[in-house]
């Protein structure tokens, strides 16, 4: 018998939570399989909560067609007899992680993951991975043409669900996209992700081509500031870097962005801040709401509350008092200091960087990023021409790095200038004259 | 056994805590009064005993910081001289800081002092630098106001009466902490409040406020009932939005409505008006 056709029309609606993707398709194996065996088991015991029992619910035989005898998974008769099923697979670590997927696919899903199970999935694995996506940090602006509100507060009222569907709006013509919001615990920020598929059709079912094809694109809004933080496919933005007016997707669905959050009379635009970051907590620390966002490098002990005296504490010296910043007053030509005058160069190397540094530049500050992209354009002799020079830090935590070599000795201190201390809070940057360009407009 | 000596130990040091606190303060105001200052100062030259020019410069110390607090508490906006150590820095490093000091009468003490610093050309330029104002309060249209700077566009620095004027924006600035702290306080309070009061069908259970810019709350009641405030930057309320649940009456979101916006000016008190609503 020819297979029951399926009838499909364009159409401007959003993809449903509850559309399901074939559990044997390669993509959703790999999403889930990217996930840490205590989150598989979380997720799985979370589908079958009351909550997402609609959309991502499990195969039960009392729902379904009896027992198919070709599948080694016996399916439960009841969702409790499954939860606790997980719970002793909590408690006792039997199997392995690829044991766990193929019971979730072949087994008590085998009817097929839906889309927001894989949303669920890949949030998830954000969070477990935390510096696995490249993320892109922008300021939410008024536009120009806009007139300027007569309140200092500035913050574009961002509400999660009325954005996804101003966002909808402006893209449903030409893209089927899935959404899904959600709060991360520990972070103060409401992450969404949308799942684009390249069909103007309602579909039933997603074919692989489509589904492979799919890209997702991640948004957070930090809480209480201006900021956007977006995370495209690495493919994207390669090309995205390479022309700006690339037509792609993801690049459609990001000049949507600003679009959505307007409103009659208050236009907003995305402003780039030069920074790029993998780790979600430096952005928040660099483009977050705290007080630590506006000081970095040297600056950063201005934040720090035990070292800032209050009014009322009389018995404690104040810090603005500018010996914690100046170094020792000597020439920077006058390096060498007879070894047995003055400390040791390593403990004199260790003050010079907690003089340039300050509380910052440490592994664990939460500010770490992987890659500082620096042009210098120093002014040169000749006026025609001059070279481009093009600097690169890259790793787990570039300040730091530097920090370290300077504690070192490998870096002079005293003549490093100040961008390499980290004190704009940006990933790329002009130096020219040895300062940053233009950084203070951008954060 | 154990955990007696843990208690007696846990006794001790707060004890030693509490000696060493009266001991700093009782050294502080020793070396703060000018009987002190005087007899240390009576000494000739001659027979000075050793020790007493320490003495002096720790006294010395002491008063200068002791008058810088009081100028803090007393002004408000302060500002002082650091060097930037930026080997590149403009104009020799010359950095302007200002200091803000704010009151909390919530936590009952002044709050983390805020901070501007400024870079200071040669022609007495400031441009903002670093500074730690939180996020939810937006500098860009205070300093365009206050601060023209020289790259910004020129039809605004050229207009006649704008210029750079640092005490306004430190005012200006100031104002907006000020608001921040006082939304604060109001919202603590509210929260609260409202683990008192437990009886009665409007009563609140639950009350969210995430917001950072502290202008946006949320009150949960009993019933279900949700109710969304938001303040100006006074502390006071500027709208409430009250959603029921399904089928419930008119009048009712309109009597819950009016017993909010009777205590606009004191927030803290909604939870004991919505108590004391009439079933």
């Amino acid at each position: 018998m020819a297979p029951k056709k399926t009838l499909t029309l364009p159409s401007r609606d959003a993809l449903s939570h509850g559309l399901r993707l074939p559990s044997n398709d390669p993509t959703v194996f790999k999403t889930l399989y990217k996930l840490s065996k205590p989150s598989l088991i979380q997720l799985a015991t979370d589908w079958c909560s009351e909550e997402y029992r609609d959309t991502c619910g499990p195969y039960i035989n009392q729902d379904y067609a009896p027992e198919d005898p070709d599948i080694p998974w016996a399916a439960a008769n009841t969702i409790e007899e499954l939860v606790e099923l997980y719970d002793e697979e909590r408690t006792q670590r039997k199997g392995s992680k690829r044991e766990l997927v193929d019971r979730i696919l072949e087994g008590d899903w085998r009817h097929g993951l839906s889309l927001h199970q894989l949303a669920m999935a890949e949030c998830q694995s954000l969070l477990d991975h935390p510096t696995t996506h490249r993320w892109t940090a922008f300021r939410i602006a008024l536009s120009p043409s806009s007139k300027p509100s007569s309140t200092t507060t500035a913050l574009p009222p961002i509400h999660a669900p009325s954005f996804i569907l101003a966002l909808h709006h402006e893209i449903a013509s030409l893209i089927k996209a899935h959404y899904h919001i959600t709060r991360p615990p520990n972070l103060p920020l409401t992450l969404i992700r949308i799942a684009l598929f390249d069909t103007p059709y309602t579909t039933t079912t997603l074919t692989p081509a489509l589904l492979s094809a799919s890209k997702s694109i991640f948004l957070a809004f930090p809480d209480g500031a201006p900021f956007i933080y977006i995370s495209l496919p690495t493919a994207t933005l390669k090309a995205l870097q390479a022309d700006s007016t690339t037509h792609s997707l993801p690049a459609f669905v990001v000049k949507a962005i600003p679009v959505a959050l307007s409103s009659p009379q208050t236009r907003y635009a995305l402003l780039p801040t030069r920074l790029s970051a993998h780790s979600l907590s430096a952005l928040l620390a660099l483009r977050g709401a705290t007080r630590e966002t506006g000081v970095n490098g040297a600056w950063a002990q201005y934040a720090d509350a035990n070292s800032t005296n209050n009014a009322l504490d009389f018995t404690s010296t104040p810090i603005d008092q500018d010996d914690a910043m100046s170094l020792d007053s000597e020439a920077p030509g006058k390096r060498t200091l007879p070894l047995n005058f003055g400390p040791p160069p390593s403990k004199r190397h260790r003050s010079i960087a907690a003089a340039r540094f300050g509380p910052s530049g440490a592994p664990g500050d939460g500010k770490a990023l992987s890659r500082l992209d620096i042009t210098l354009e120093d002014a040169t002799e000749s006026a025609s021409w001059g070279p481009r020079v093009r600097v690169s830090f890259a790793g787990a935590h570039v300040f730091a790095g530097i920090r370290a070599l300077v504690e070192a000795g490998a870096i002079d201190g005293e003549r490093m200038p100040a961008w390499m201390t980290g004190e704009a809070g940006v990933s790329v940057g002009v130096v020219r004259d040895g300062r940053l360009e233009g950084w203070e407009e951008t954060v | 056994m154990n955990s007696a000596i843990d208690t007696e130990i846990a006794q001790v040091r707060a004890q030693i805590e509490a000696l060493r606190h009266r001991k700093s303060l009782l050294s502080t105001s020793l070396i703060g009064s000018r009987r002190t200052k005087l007899a240390l100062q009576s000494y000739d030259s001659a027979q000075k005993p050793p020790g007493i020019d320490r003495a002096l410069a720790t006294l010395s110390e002491t008063s200068s910081a002791i008058a810088a607090n009081n100028a803090r508490i007393t002004a408000g906006i302060t500002a002082f001289r650091v060097k930037d150590p930026d080997p590149n820095a403009v104009n020799n490093g010359k950095i302007l800081g200002v200091r803000l000091d704010l009151y909390s009468t919530g936590q009952n003490s002044f709050v983390p002092p805020y901070y501007l610093l400024f870079r200071q050309f040669e022609d007495g330029v400031l441009k903002l630098h670093q500074h730690t104002i939180p996020a939810c309060i937006s500098l860009r249209p205070i300093l365009r106001k206050h601060m023209p700077t020289k790259d910004e566009d020129e039809s605004a620095a050229s207009l006649p009466g704008h210029s750079q004027d640092l005490h306004a924006f430190a005012k200006g600035v100031r104002k907006e902490l000020v608001g921040l702290t006082t939304r604060s306080d109001k919202i603590e309070a509210l929260k609260q409040s409202y683990a008192f009061g437990a009886h009665g069908r409007y009563c609140v259970k639950d009350v969210k406020a995430y917001d950072p810019g502290a202008s946006n709350i949320e009150l949960e009641l009993r019933d279900g009932t949700l109710v969304k405030l938001l303040l100006r930057s006074s502390g006071d309320l500027d709208k409430v939005t009250v959603r029921m649940p399904q089928n419930a009456d008119i009048d009712e979101k309109r009597r819950i409505e009016k017993a909010i916006l009777e205590c606009s000016d004191r927030i803290e008190s909604i939870c004991r008006a919505l108590k004391d609503m009439k079933q």
